[in-house]
């Protein structure tokens, strides 16, 4: 690992320049990029509209709330989802190699991009919950954590599964149901806990029920988020070679 | 004379799945400054040493020292000291020439050439704004060697570096590795194009069935694997050409030689040492 190697402003800055590059030159990445914030800043807007429409349309009171898990995660979705091609193309064009044989390394250079995907999921998953929720800072940072976690792992997903772009697009489609496990923890029988392997079920676990004590779903969050994580992160090192 | 800079004894590596060993026993040394050709049909292993040699692949038998180093125990610091220039372009196709070298330069912590001098060395200045992804396969190489060049290293590594590219911009690419040498780089090179190697290379060791058992100058191999005969065309009155061959040895005093020198029109002399496309067939055989 050349972790060491990373600990540069400059080094950081450039890396994370040429992405910024990369992303806007692609059309399909920059308009992914560019719409992160599109469905939290409806839901923000149209929030007591869309109350209402759903009470007097379905009978549902406070619907809204059932779907924040769902723009929690959509946004860091398409965060691990860029990350993720970005890799893919550099893998399938060969710069990871180039980079491999220099002193940063792949592994740094893989540290740099999930790290990079975690902070800006991190961020605007927080200023999402600001928009959303009333819940306390503690939890809000709590979900930004778990979710950027998520961010990194769709990426890592990516990259273990799909053998080149095209893959990767159509791969992208089957792990956005992620986003809709957390709504897993609103069906009442033990059952749901079936759905507890899924990482993004604990955000619906934190957000919409509070039958386990925090002292032990906290951890427990955090535990199946790693765990999942590191699995990815083996598989994905397996598939690049 | 100086320690090897690197060192190859009794390498063997096989890859998993593979009941053949790529390579086998091989064992060759490169002194500081010298540019070294590993040549050998496709397949036979050039591009496994050179991972090897670069830290790309572990579980190889026997030993591979680079810059006393073993090549399975390398520190990142290593690649300060290196640059690779790949057989296919790895490049960010969205990136312009520049950004691209810009990029790879800030992995550095030596202090690296100047992205627009290194363009410069292969002709590629007036291009440097230009996205890769408009270049052609031969631009893309010489940027794989601009990009392998920035750090100023040691040690290069170039795999097929004139691949894609006219016969013109091949002789610039080869002035350019001339030009490393006389600098006092190493460089380590694999190459089909046996014109290349010859030009290029102080010695050339030919990769057959995982082994360089022949390993040596261009011209001393050439010389071993040709005839010590001179031939001599000679075109008559009528203009009928004709072949003759002399035994080299004691040449100046061989009486048909010096009569036919005296008597007929000489067209053309030359002496019959092998090529390096000779030497390679006669050494890795005709293809089945």
């Amino acid at each position: 690992m050349s972790a060491y190697h990373l600990l540069n402003l400059p080094r950081l800055l450039m890396l994370f320049r040429a992405d910024v590059y990369n992303v806007r030159r692609d059309p399909i990445m920059a308009l992914a990029l560019g719409a992160i914030m599109l469905l939290p800043a409806a839901l923000w807007y149209w929030r007591e509209p869309l109350d209402a429409y759903a009470l007097s349309a379905f009978e549902i009171s406070g619907f809204s709330d059932y779907v924040v898990s769902f723009v929690l995660i959509i946004p860091s979705i398409l965060l691990g989802w860029v990350t993720g091609m970005l890799l893919l193309e550099d893998r399938d064009d060969g710069p990871l190699l180039a980079l491999e044989v220099t002193p940063v390394g792949r592994n740094g250079f893989l540290l740099y991009r999930a790290g990079a995907t975690a902070l800006l999921s991190f961020i605007v998953t927080l200023i999402i919950t600001g928009m959303l929720m009333d819940e306390p800072l503690s939890m809000k940072l709590y979900l930004a954590l778990l979710i950027a976690l998520e961010a990194v792992m769709f990426t890592f997903a990516l990259l273990s599964m799909a053998g080149n772009k095209v893959e990767g697009l159509a791969l992208s489609k089957v792990l956005n149901i992620a986003a809709l496990i957390p709504l897993a923890a609103l069906i009442t029988s033990p059952l749901r806990y079936l759905a507890a392997v899924i990482p993004s079920y604990w955000v619906g676990e934190l957000l919409y029920i509070d039958t386990l004590p925090k002292v032990l779903a906290y951890p427990l969050a955090i535990l199946v988020h790693l765990a999942v994580l590191i699995c990815l992160y083996r598989l994905m090192l397996k598939r690049i070679g | 004379m100086d320690s090897p800079l690197i060192s190859v004894n009794q390498l063997g590596f096989c890859y998993e799945g593979n009941n053949a060993k790529t390579l086998d026993q091989l064992t060759f040394s490169i002194q500081p400054g010298e540019v070294f050709g590993l040549l050998g049909p496709s397949g036979s292993g050039k591009s496994t040493t050179q991972q090897i040699l670069m830290g790309l692949l572990n579980g190889f038998s026997g030993q591979a020292s680079i810059f006393n180093q073993d090549a399975d125990n390398l520190n990142r610091s290593f690649y300060e000291r290196i640059g690779v220039s790949f057989e296919l372009p790895t490049l960010y196709l969205r990136l312009t020439a520049l950004e691209n070298l810009r990029l790879f330069a800030a992995l550095y912590s030596v202090k690296t050439l100047n992205p627009m001098e290194v363009l410069a060395m292969v002709g590629l200045e007036t291009d440097a704004d230009k996205r890769v992804e408009a270049f052609s396969k031969g631009m893309k190489m010489r940027l794989n060697l601009c990009r392998a060049l920035l750090n100023d290293p040691e040690l290069l590594f170039l795999d097929e570096p004139t691949t894609g590219q006219d016969p013109a911009r091949a002789r610039i690419t080869r002035q350019l590795i001339q030009q490393l040498k006389q600098q006092g780089k190493t460089i380590f090179l694999t190459t089909h194009n046996m014109a290349e190697a010859d030009e290029v290379c102080d010695r050339v060791g030919f990769l057959v069935n995982g082994r360089a058992d022949v390993i040596g100058q261009p011209a001393e191999l050439k010389r071993r694997y040709g005839q010590r005969t001179l031939e001599v065309i000679t075109i008559s009155e009528n203009h009928r050409q004709s072949a003759h061959h002399f035994n080299m040895d004691n040449i100046g005093e061989d009486p048909a030689f010096l009569q036919l020198l005296k008597q007929q029109q000489v067209l053309s002399m030359h002496s019959q040492e092998a090529s390096l496309d000779d030497v390679f067939i006669r050494v890795a055989g005709q293809p089945e």
